[in-house]
């Protein structure tokens, strides 16, 4: 699944090639710690098959992970789970990739990355612009015994973002991510009583003991969901570890950092309950009232996020009597990755028709009760704009993207000479320029 | 059904012997599905292609190209 046209060929008359019936998990290697599958088997198949052996591997997939694949992952790349181990291609050892040709190329050792010229890397992130991966083979973690969760509310997105950096340049956290106060305001409308029944079970389910899941299980209930009200930033985080003591004073630092950063602890309901539903139904591809969903986003160091929060809220204050006349809000998903940069990713939602690809991806029971809205160019051309002004905005303050596909200037942000090499290999691979053509900007 | 261009159908039918017609979509209103992302919508596609193994994967990518057939990746829809 793509939303930056990551499959859309530029014209009528393409070969789309869906690898989802491939999908098998060809070799769980419990020695030397890897694992290999099809392309087109998806993260929550991985992790399902994976978790009963304590293992996961070292990036684990995104939220999208029910329908998400591991192929789609190594060439559009993502982040989520794991996301202290860096995106997702970050868990690649090698990829076998059928090129133009018809040709098998490997891309080299399945146990160690690189030996020589990272061939994987190459391949890694490329959108289909330089061959349809067949085969992945992933590195493998033993996954946590011990789990430690933490929310925070933040009083702005200075705080907010001192915070998580802090807490991001230790380490401390294996995910850690956060919600602005319009997205924060979305998810309290958009989940069901029945849902939160479901999920709440599987994380009593995962707590490991009758008597711990008894009690986590009457702390969320009883904790409901009336904290978050009037919570303007909030963080959650997950600290995971071999050791309970380990993990309870891995929280215990994120804490102190969240509050010299002017924090204040809130019910860790959401880090806990997202953990035991990793990939929970896509029903938030559109609004809670059935409004058309779109992100965009860009990574940076941790010098340059408040720059670019109060550029976008700056752009967003621009154009706000247009963006109320047409319907369209936004709001901000905030994430820290590995130790050195964090993600932030603006999601605009606007009255709009669903599209087919919509109402397929949906729980019936969930896309029945939403509001159908008639197709609305007007909007969508203002989400558009804006979208692409935030894509400049990024491109100013030098980020990097995942997901480049047809929509972010990979090419522009390239040193000339990297531009160059990578024009020279698209060529070597496939002449006729036939493989996802305009994928990557090539 | 749409009707094919002649070689839209030369096309087909090269990628057709190459893997088979169950390998491959062509109803109107699946091609239209998988012509879209969850933002945008494309022009549509010609053919769904649907392998069940890393060789077909290669047949049919190898019968493509040959037949100078554009293929835009696409990844679980």
């Amino acid at each position: 699944m793509s939303y930056t046209s990551g499959y859309l060929a530029p014209e009528a008359g393409a070969l789309l090639i869906d690898t989802g019936s491939m999908n098998s998990i060809l070799d769980i290697n419990e020695e030397d710690m890897t694992v290999t599958v099809e392309s087109g088997c998806t993260w929550d198949k991985l992790q399902r098959a994976l978790k009963p052996r304590g293992l996961r591997a070292l990036a684990w997939g995104t939220l999208s992970g029910i329908n998400a694949t591991v192929g789609g992952g190594m060439s559009q790349n993502g982040v989520f789970w794991g996301a202290l181990g860096g995106t997702v291609v970050d868990a690649a050892l090698s990829f076998e990739v059928v090129l133009a040709d018809g040709t098998i190329l490997s891309t080299g050792s399945n146990f160690f990355r690189p030996f020589g010229p990272d061939i994987t890397g190459l391949f890694a992130a490329d959108c289909g612009a330089l061959g349809v991966k067949a085969t992945i083979t992933l590195k493998l973690v033993r996954e946590g015994t011990a789990f430690s969760y933490g929310s925070f509310s933040f009083p702005d997105a200075n705080a907010f973002f001192s915070a998580m950096s802090a807490i991001a340049r230790e380490g401390l956290a294996s995910e850690s991510f956060g919600f602005d106060p319009y997205l924060q305001a979305q998810r309290m409308k958009r989940d069901s009583l029945t849902k939160d029944a479901k999920s709440l079970v599987n994380m009593m389910k995962a707590q490991g003991s009758v008597l711990k899941a008894l009690k986590e299980g009457a702390k969320v209930v009883a904790a409901g969901r009336s904290f978050l009200d009037d919570v303007p930033f909030s963080l959650h985080l997950i600290c995971e570890g071999r050791y309970q003591s380990a993990v309870d004073a891995d929280m215990k630092a994120i804490e102190a950092i969240a509050v010299k950063h002017g924090g204040k602890p809130i019910e860790n309901t959401i880090p806990k309950i997202m953990r035991a539903n990793p990939f929970p139904p896509v029903n938030s591809m559109v609004g809670p009232e059935g409004e058309r969903w779109v992100p965009v986003h860009g990574f940076l160091p941790h010098s340059r996020l408040v720059e670019a929060w109060d550029r976008i809220q700056a752009l967003f204050e621009a154009n706000k009597a247009e963006m109320e006349a047409q319907g369209v809000a936004a709001g901000a998903m905030l994430a820290a990755v590995n130790r050195s940069t964090c993600l932030i990713e603006p999601v605009f939602f606007w009255p709009d028709a669903l599209e087919e690809l919509h109402c397929r991806s949906l729980e019936p029971s969930h896309l029945a009760k939403l509001n159908r809205f008639p197709a609305n160019a007007t909007s969508r051309a203002v989400v558009d704009r804006l979208r692409k002004e935030i894509v400049r905005i990024f491109r100013d303050l030098g980020a990097t993207h995942l997901q480049v596909a047809r929509t972010y200037p990979l090419e522009e942000a390239s040193d000339p000479r990297a531009w160059t090499l990578l024009r020279a290999i698209k060529q070597t691979v496939d002449p006729q320029g036939l493989m996802n053509p305009g994928s990557l900007g090539l | 059904m749409e009707i094919l261009a002649p070689q839209d159908d030369l096309a087909l039918a090269a990628i057709t012997e190459a893997v088979g017609a169950e390998a491959l979509i062509t109803d109107a209103a699946e091609r239209a599905y998988h012509s879209q992302d969850v933002f945008s919508t494309g022009p549509t596609v010609l053919a769904v292609f649907r392998p069940t193994d890393k060789d077909m994967l290669a047949r049919g990518i190898a019968a493509a190209t040959q037949a100078g057939w554009p293929s835009s990746r696409g990844v679980a829809a």
